[in-house]
């Protein structure tokens, strides 16, 4: 039911329903990445490993020409729809009103195009931090009692955001396909 | 009588070589552990226009068999399809079909 999620449709439109506190923490999240896009050393590159795939695993010429002329680009498109998404959050929408005892919900509102570039930021997130995490298909039961407890969480928020963010634009799609692909 | 005016001779092309520019590239998407199935299936309706069945049904195999064709083009075309595809975080590579 896409209403429950972090998204509800507004007419045309998607309603973004986090709060303040969790707006702040995907603004904070893609400022960070955006820094380690613009970061050459090779720790960041590491991390990074999962937004710049090989094309071309059994071609090195052509690989190496593929990435000289596209990484750029694709470096860019992820910076701008960073800016998309930070344009978004930054939105101070007035609140849906509330019945009494119960508050509003936050009124940021988004277009179909500022959907899309919600989803690809926030899953670009997802892919750092499931590559820092070394995620794997086994992981349902993955320890997040331990130092990186903090970061499971965190990854398993993101999911959720964005599994939102696809029920709502896609209500047609099987509600079970919740699982990694 | 004039000289012959230099000829130069070129190498045709040759049967393998016409037939190799003629074959298609595949544009082929990888089982990962992070992208959700969910969102998968949705890129590969968005990108490609894939009705929901054969989006799922790509997405599945992906899933199940760690990789599906899920286009095939000229090279430059491909190329763009691995792009759009790698804007929105899934893992494509391309291949010369066989």
């Amino acid at each position: 039911m896409p209403d429950a999620g972090a998204f509800s449709r507004a007419g045309p439109d998607y309603r973004l329903t986090l709060g303040a506190g969790e707006r702040a923490l995907l603004a904070r999240l893609l400022a960070e990445l955006r820094t380690l896009l613009l970061d050459p050393h090779e720790a960041a590159a590491e991390a990074l490993a999962r937004l710049f795939p090989v094309v071309h695993p059994d071609d090195p010429a052509r690989e190496a020409e593929y990435q000289r002329l596209m990484r750029d680009e694709l470096v860019a498109s992820r910076l701008a729809g960073i800016a998309v998404v930070e344009e978004v959050l930054a939105q101070d929408g007035p609140e849906t009103p509330g019945v009494p005892g119960v508050p509003g919900i936050p009124g940021v509102v988004l277009d179909e195009e500022q959907l899309g570039a919600f989803m690809q930021a926030v899953n670009s997130v997802r892919l750092v931090l499931g590559t820092v995490l070394d995620v794997s298909e086994d992981d349902s039961g993955a320890d997040d009692t331990g130092a990186l407890a903090p970061e499971y969480h965190l990854y398993a928020f993101l999911s959720w955001v964005l599994d939102s963010a696809v029920a709502v634009a896609s209500p047609d799609l099987d509600a079970d396909l919740d699982a990694d692909a | 009588m004039t000289e012959a005016p230099d000829v130069a001779i070129l190498d045709a092309p040759s049967v393998d070589d016409a037939t190799a520019a003629d074959r298609p590239w595949i544009v082929l998407v990888w089982n990962d552990p992070i992208n959700l199935m969910s969102y998968v299936t949705f890129v590969l309706q968005k990108l490609f226009g894939y009705s929901l069945p054969e989006a799922t049904a790509l997405m599945l195999d992906v899933h199940y068999k760690g990789k599906a064709v899920v286009a095939s083009d000229t090279r430059e075309r491909a190329e763009m399809h691995v792009f759009r595809l790698h804007e929105h975080g899934l893992w494509a590579t391309l291949e010369h079909d066989a």
